[in-house]
């Protein structure tokens, strides 16, 4: 009697398990499937429209129709000096916004570490220019290196006593020569302290111990930061210098407000050119292209500091 | 009443087999202890008792209820998890109402064991610090608390005090020792420290590879223990084997090893026969002199460890063998000296 | 350790200015009067501080001490609109992206099921996709949908960089925390209520910052608004400042519009700063 009353509870109990007890896998699905939907809704259309535009040639006349050019746009990219033209710029931008970022980045997080007095403030501070949005920094950064309202203008006129606008000489920071990395100096200002932040959270990890051990061996600040600091940094100095990477070729606002290419076509990056030719004129088959080159090179470039440097990071 | 019963329990990840045959009772009331040695599947076996892992086979119950099936919380089980894991963003006073959320404890009752818990274990000062505030110690009382306040039919801890310090341990051994007899609560606890085995445990279960090597009493495992296995890593410093053939020789059994012969009490080798191959000896157990006598091993003195009371002396033999011998604080053995060492075979094990 | 204090305040002070000058040489020209923001070269501070821009950005006339008279500024009503059709966008784009992500994170960073890999390298994949690649399949799609110059539309575009964004940091900081898992299933917590009584609570720092980076992702997006909701009821802040960008003669009205912009995002960032120290994304390499 007893144990069938007992068979009935446990069976229930089994029952119950089945209901609220799901396997990992189930559960782990169950979590993620809402996102694959939408991953494939938000990712592989606009590929997918993409892949077909970029084989299309769009004409105007008469309402908007396409036709079937195969590989021709991908052909006229490569056979077009101005894609060329844009790559150069896109490599030498993304190369200087990289170095500069992680720098700068390093040279904040190892400040913000050391400061005792103030760190909220100063934290705050830091962290500013990433809170702003691209295009205010493009805004901010054209009105600070123009001649016209600039700060170079300003200091330099005001140290030579020159104050009237008839004896004051225009001194701009933006030069054909120079945009390109203008350009990457204020996106490193605006990425950095992401940086920063987050190799700070690495840098409180690292036992204090190590340092007094540094003491004992007799290390300067520089083989102290090398063999100390730099070490445990590494995994996140890589993860960073590949955000950094991908988000400065992505990069479209900053560059669209703050040189709109220019002057000329000196600062047309890839994603300049190809917002250029979508939305100004309505070249769509060769702007879909170039994209894909684009990301080829946004991946390529992942990929080869995955290989040369992360993977490395994974053997040790 | 029987606290925990389990019967030829299987688990295995993929075909990694994690616990080969396990059958245990655990009488009502008993603090059993498992030990072994890393990965021998000390945690996956509690992890089966406590329902977090499913069985591959066999079957547990708790307090005579099969519970093979049922999910951790319908166990009416408590468990002290590795280091004493806490919610971290939990205040000790919220870890421990955690216990109850899920429970139909009246508010009540909940209060009153709550409050009966904090007095236990003493942790009223604490009650309002996260575990990231509390010292290892603190830490350690505010998950107990958090077992107990379940009143649960069996305690069932993984290594609680595996990472604090050997004082703090030392010192909490007993008060968890006295604090499981006042509440008489089945318990199972899980250590690699055989120190911490033989002091806390009623029933101690000895586990290698994903077997039970044997379970009896600190005394029974200490004194007689079953295996090799067993001998070797329970007592500090370790016991001493000789390694050899045994034969029954026209003078009595004997283990013939390289440096002749080694008498074997006949009673001894009637329980082991023909079979065995090494004569284990304590270190308390064997003499050691300058001069050969019949039966002697010769040894060179390659160590002494000096523990005050007594010292230590570690011998090699020609092959390298490693001996320790337990002598008082006025031996006069210097390292390098040859010696003799006399096993006291009364005292003797054969495996 | 007197030299040591010293240079770290110089190093403090070289931030604070490279950080701040750009933000503050713009920012000043809301405190210039009108004539004298113009002025070449450009004062380096206002020495008469002067309120007629930050009065007229929202629609006030204003009267310096002078007498001088200055009328709204004719952009006023699209700065507010887009105040508040940010403000929306925003609010929504965060709470959606935090539904989505806290329990993807959650389960890839704690469950082993098949296909995470490649769910992982979708996902990572998608974080490298230029939004400028994607605007004009997601502009024809937005006209036939009827979603250009909605706030909808421009939510659906920020969930698709969010998400992955997001998802990425989230995986790292969930992988990091104590697996209290057994401790709540002990504690009678099904995997469900686990996640939503335990573990986000737990780990409502990095929440925290998901949230925030979200948010300001929302707040400052500009590619995608500029080309889907310019010139409609839907336009945000920044499409309305890039109103003021090309009228060189008001550099008061933008400066002030910028003070909006950035207000908010300073805020959120007072709050970003406090909580991302803590999340230390280091892990065992798999
Ligand atoms: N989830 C799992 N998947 C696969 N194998 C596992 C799993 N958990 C444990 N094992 C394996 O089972 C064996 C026993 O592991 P278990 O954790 O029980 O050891 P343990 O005795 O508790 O060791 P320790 O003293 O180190 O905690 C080990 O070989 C381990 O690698
Ligand atoms: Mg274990």
């Amino acid at each position: 009697m007893a144990s069938r009353a007992e068979a009935r509870i446990q069976n229930e109990a089994k029952l119950a398990l089945k209901r609220i007890e799901l396997s990992n896998r189930q559960f782990a699905m169950l979590l993620a499937l809402p996102v694959i939907l939408f991953l494939v809704m938000v990712m592989a259309y606009p590929m997918g429209y993409a892949i077909w535009l970029s084989m299309q040639e769009v004409s105007f006349f008469g309402g908007f129709r396409t036709s079937f050019v195969g590989i021709e746009n991908y052909r006229e990219a490569l056979y077009s000096d101005n894609f060329w033209w844009s790559v150069r710029v896109t490599v030498q931008f993304v190369s200087v916004s990289v170095v500069l970022a992680m720098l700068i980045g390093l040279g904040l997080a190892l400040l913000m570490h050391r400061v005792r007095r103030g760190r909220a403030l100063l934290g705050t501070i830091i962290i500013l220019p990433w809170s702003m949005s691209l295009y205010g920094a493009g805004v901010m950064w054209q009105y600070l290196a123009r001649g016209q309202s600039g700060v170079a203008s300003s200091l330099i006129n005001r140290m030579l006593g020159r104050t009237t606008p008839d004896t004051a000489v225009e001194y701009s920071l933006i030069s054909s020569e120079q945009i390109v990395n203008l350009l990457a100096l204020g996106n490193a200002w605006n990425l950095a302290p992401l940086v920063a932040f987050f190799l700070l959270a690495n840098l409180k990890t690292i036992p204090e111990r190590l340092y007094d051990l540094a003491r004992v061996d007799r290390l300067n600040i520089w083989q102290r930061f090398l063999n100390v600091t730099l070490p445990p940094l590494q995994y996140t100095l890589f993860v960073f210098t590949t955000i950094t990477l991908i988000l400065s070729m992505k990069l479209l606002d900053f560059i669209f407000v703050m040189s709109a290419g220019g002057p000329g076509d000196a600062s047309a990056t890839l994603t300049f050119r190809l917002f250029d030719l979508a939305f100004r004129q309505s070249n769509y088959g060769l702007s879909a292209a170039i994209s894909f080159y684009l990301l080829f090179l946004i991946i390529g470039s992942a990929l080869a500091l995955f290989f040369f440097w992360g993977r490395r990071l994974e053997d040790t | 009443m029987s606290g925990i019963e389990i019967t030829n329990l299987r688990k295995s990840f993929g075909n990694v087999k994690a616990i080969e045959e396990m059958t245990l009772t655990i009488p009502n009331g008993v603090f059993c202890v498992i030990l072994g040695p890393s990965g021998c599947g000390k945690s996956t076996m509690l992890n089966c008792v406590a329902g977090l892992e499913d069985v591959t086979s066999g079957t547990i119950k708790i307090g005579g209820r099969d519970v093979t099936n049922l999910p951790p919380h319908a166990r009416d089980i408590a468990m002290v998890f590795q280091s004493s894991l806490l919610y971290p963003h939990l205040t000790a006073l919220q870890n421990v109402r955690m216990s109850l959320k899920n429970s139909d404890t009246g508010a009540v009752e909940a209060k009153r064991r709550i409050d009966h818990a904090v007095g236990i274990l003493e942790i009223a000062s604490v009650l309002d610090k996260k575990p990231g505030a509390m010292s290892g110690g603190q830490r350690q009382r505010v998950a107990m608390a958090k077992a107990i306040v379940r009143n649960p039919t069996a305690f069932l801890m993984d290594e609680p005090l595996a990472a604090l310090d050997a004082a703090l341990r030392q010192s909490l051994r007993p008060e968890l020792a006295a604090l499981q007899r006042q509440l008489g609560t089945t318990t199972i606890f899980v250590t690699h420290d055989q120190v911490e085995a033989m002091t806390l445990g009623d029933l101690i279960v000895v586990m290698n590879d994903g077997r039970v090597e044997q379970i009896g009493t600190p005394d029974e495992i200490y004194n007689n223990p079953a295996t090799k296995f067993v001998a070797a890593f329970i007592g500090s410093p370790p016991m001493n084997f000789f390694e050899g053939q045994v034969e029954d020789l026209n003078n009595g059994p004997a283990l013939r090893t390289q440096y002749g012969p080694i008498a074997i009490p006949r009673h001894l080798f009637d329980r082991m026969g023909g079979r065995a191959h090494s004569l284990g000896v304590r270190p308390q157990h064997i003499d050691i002199n300058r001069t050969k006598t019949d039966g002697s091993i010769p040894g060179t003195v390659f160590a002494i460890e000096n523990l005050g009371k007594e010292s230590v002396i570690i011998l090699h033999d020609t092959a390298g063998h490693d001996y320790r011998v337990l002598v008082g604080p006025d031996h006069g053995y210097s390292v390098g000296e040859s010696t003799y060492m006399c096993p006291d075979l009364s005292q003797a094990h054969l495996f | 350790m007197r030299r040591t204090s010293l240079s770290l305040g110089l190093a403090a002070l070289v931030a604070v200015i490279w950080t701040l000058l750009p933000i503050y040489w713009i920012l000043k020209t809301a405190f210039i009067a009108p004539v004298d923001a113009v002025a070449f070269p450009a004062p380096l501070w206002p020495s008469n501080p002067h309120f007629a821009a930050v009065h007229n950005i929202f629609g006030f006339g204003y009267t310096d001490a002078d007498g001088r008279e200055f009328l709204p500024a004719g952009q006023s009503k699209q700065v507010i609109n887009g105040l508040k059709n940010s403000v929306i966008v925003a609010f929504f784009v965060t709470i959606i992206t935090l539904l989505i992500i806290v329990p993807l994170s959650y389960a890839f960073a704690r469950f082993e099921f098949r296909g995470k890999t490649a769910l992982l390298m979708a996902i990572l994949f998608s974080v490298a996709v230029p939004p400028v690649s994607t605007l004009i399949p997601f502009y024809i799609l937005f006209v036939k949908l009827g979603l250009t110059g909605t706030a909808l539309g421009l939510i659906i575009i920020n969930l698709t960089i969010t998400v992955p964004f997001v998802t990425w940091m989230l995986i790292g900081y969930f992988r990091n925390l104590p697996a209290v898992e057994p401790l709540a299933r002990v504690d009678g917590f099904s995997r469900l209520s686990t996640l939503i009584f335990i573990v986000i609570p737990m780990a409502r720092s990095g929440i925290a910052v998901a949230a925030i980076v979200s948010f300001l992702f929302a707040w400052n997006e500009f590619v995608f608004a500029t080309q889907l909701v310019n010139g409609t009821p839907a336009a945000t802040l920044p499409t309305a400042v890039s109103g003021f960008l090309f009228l060189q003669p008001q550099p008061g009205l933008l400066s002030a519009s910028l003070w909006i912009s950035i207000i908010p995002a300073a805020l959120v960032a007072f709050f970003l700063q406090r909580h991302i120290a803590e999340m230390n994304l280091v892990e065992p390499v798999k």
